[in-house]
């Protein structure tokens, strides 16, 4: 360790040693030679031309060093001015450096805000593919309006269906029930009473309107009709189906339902006419 | 370790330490490695940097899942839950802090787990596995919370949707169930590849890469990797992708996503790919971004490969970890 100290110390003397004389060889040497001489010019008991001449050469040696010594004031000057010089550039640069950090976080921020922007549009936009593939709600409220009109009617259409077709069952079950208690005053009163057959599909107003057609059928012919037997009679054949007879025409007896024949009774005969004016008003 | 062993090697699962400088993968053979991030990302970094700083067997099968908490670092493998102190193992310390095993019904066979998710609301952890069920085990005292059954396969994935309160999970049967954590029940369940736009039947149902993003899911496998917005269960965009996709993760505005490719595909949300990234290994397990410290970004992959590539940008690798 005591050998290091001193080669550091050495090394730092040297090199004091030279940046003191770095100055082109000789400054401190022409001092040490004008003070050798100034002395030995005291001290010399030499000629005063010598010593003239010896003064004068001392005066150079001194006007050389306060030039080296002005020369290197100045340099130590401009030194100087150029450290501020550097400092100023150094600030400068640090202030730089600074703002560009400040940007550059700033930029940061902004990129990160800019990335959530650019996120949620596409989620937004994800969204609204999907949503696109929905038709669109005007369109279906004006369906469900033109849907809903339609049920409307249809509903009023079945209502008055259904109104009509009770109407008729009544009509009907009325028709039936006269039928039934005609032949039960009837069976009760009178043995040789001709049965009313009705049977299918009846046609109301064709059937039993005023104004059916009639027959004149033939005296004794039998007519098998839903397991009746039904003796000829005097009177009148209505057929229900008048287009089963010509117009005026004398219409077939057919033994095919659907046929209405009035009753033949031993008071008169009753003609359909008469039992529908009789029940229905 | 032998040259044959570093060439049958797959790295399953991955994690960062919470201090951000430390990476620790598991692979096949039931090890863990830790790796120093800040060594090889120093500027004085060489190829010993690029080798882990510790290597221990962590379990007796592969190491499927690694989760880190604040301070300890989770490992499943071989049907139980190990859990190992970051400071500990930092030091070089092996001892594993506690071991728990979730209540398997049959003792025959251990169900492996496959996937583990951290639920920060109640401290809770969500472990999925072979025996279709999705264990709840509480993280302050240990117990097993409860049991949400319903899978009909086992499970691949599990995520959880913080803001809901919800469990997310997908498995072989091809459906991905969403379970309340607090009522323990199913509230939906999506089956995907009944979806034409997503389906897949070449390559399967099964649901392999399971995330979320509190109001978006990302769920992939057999079917195509698609995109679900949660509110209305419906799927916005469906990714052309060719491989089955194993682990996709949302990163600022992208998906990032890893499969059966040898690339890390980036994609974006409407539905385009927008750059694939080749990498080391040719089918990728997993993928990781490091979110725990700004200094050491890094994205890393592992796959069916002793290399973990890293990316410090994510255009490029940067260079490789080695086991």
């Amino acid at each position: 360790m005591r050998v290091d100290m001193g080669a550091v110390t050495d090394d730092e003397v040297i090199r004091k040693r030279l940046l003191i004389d770095g100055d082109g060889a000789g400054d401190d040497r022409r001092i040490n030679v004008l003070l050798k001489s100034f002395t030995k010019w005291c001290n010399s008991p030499a000629t005063p031309e010598e010593g003239f001449t010896q003064h004068q050469r001392m005066h150079g040696t001194l006007a050389q060093c306060e030039f080296s010594m002005l020369k290197t004031l100045m340099v130590y000057d401009m030194n100087i001015r150029e450290m501020e010089n550097y400092e100023k550039i150094y600030s400068n640069i640090e202030e730089n450096i600074t703002s560009a950090h400040e940007k550059i976080s700033e930029c940061k921020k902004e990129i990160q805000r800019a990335k959530r922007i650019r996120k949620n549009r596409q989620e937004y936009d994800a969204l609204a593919k999907v949503i696109q593939q929905h038709p669109d709600r005007h369109e279906t409220l004006k369906q469900l309006e033109a849907l809903d009109k339609e049920l409307q009617q249809l509903s009023d259409i079945k209502e008055n269906v259904d109104a009509k077709l009770e109407l008729r069952k009544k009509q009907f079950h009325v028709l039936l029930s006269t039928i039934q208690e005609l032949q039960q005053t009837l069976d009760s009163r009178d043995e040789q009473l001709h049965l009313v057959g009705v049977c299918g599909h009846l046609d109301v107003r064709q059937s039993l309107g005023p104004g059916g057609r009639t027959h004149q059928p033939q005296e004794g012919e039998h007519y098998r009709h839903n397991e009746v037997l039904v003796r000829g009679f005097k009177g009148h054949l209505v057929q229900p189906d008048t287009h089963r007879g010509g117009p005026g025409g004398r219409g077939q007896a057919v033994s095919t339902p659907p046929y209405v024949i009035g009753i033949q009774t031993q008071s008169g005969y009753l003609d359909m006419d008469y039992l529908y004016r009789l029940k229905v008003q | 370790i032998g040259p044959c062993r570093l060439l049958h090697m797959s790295v399953f699962s991955q994690s960062f330490s919470p201090c951000g400088k430390f990476l620790a993968a598991g692979n096949n053979y039931g090890e863990i490695a830790l790796f120093s991030l800040s060594a090889a990302l120093g500027p004085d970094a060489n190829e010993l940097s690029q080798k882990p700083i510790l290597t221990f067997t962590a379990h007796e099968g592969p190491v499927f899942s690694l989760l880190s908490t604040d301070s300890h670092l989770l490992s499943a493998g071989n049907g139980e839950i190990s859990a190992w102190s970051w400071a500990e193992l930092i030091k070089k310390n092996v001892k594993a802090a506690w071991t728990r095993r979730p209540n398997y019904k049959s003792s025959l066979e251990i169900p492996e787990i496959n996937a583990m998710a951290l639920n920060p609301a109640d401290n809770s952890l969500a472990v999925g596995g072979g025996d279709n069920n999705v264990h709840i085990m509480d993280l302050e005292n240990g117990a097993f919370k409860s049991v949400l059954q319903g899978h009909t396969d086992y499970i691949h994935c599990l995520s959880v949707r913080e803001r809901a309160s919800e469990v997310l999970s997908g498995g072989e049967d091809g459906a991905v169930r969403i379970w309340d954590t607090r009522t323990s029940q199913c509230v939906h369940c999506v089956e995907v590849y009944k979806y034409e736009t997503c389906a897949r039947p070449q390559h399967g149902k099964w649901i392999s890469c399971l995330t979320t993003d509190s109001d978006w899911m990302l769920c992939g496998g057999g079917p195509s990797l698609s995109l679900w917005h949660l509110r209305s269960m419906s799927p916005t965009s469906v990714f052309p992708l060719s491989g089955c996709q194993r682990q996709a993760t949302f990163y600022q505005d992208m998906i990032l996503t890893v499969g059966e490719g040898q690339c890390v595909s980036h994609c974006l949300m409407g539905g385009e790919v927008k750059a694939q990234i080749p990498c080391t290994p040719h089918s990728i397990n997993t993928l990781a971004i490091n979110t725990n410290s700004t200094e050491h970004r890094v994205l890393t992959v592992g796959g069916s490969s002793d290399h973990i590539d890293v990316f410090t940008n994510l255009s490029y690798k940067a260079f490789s970890l080695r086991f």
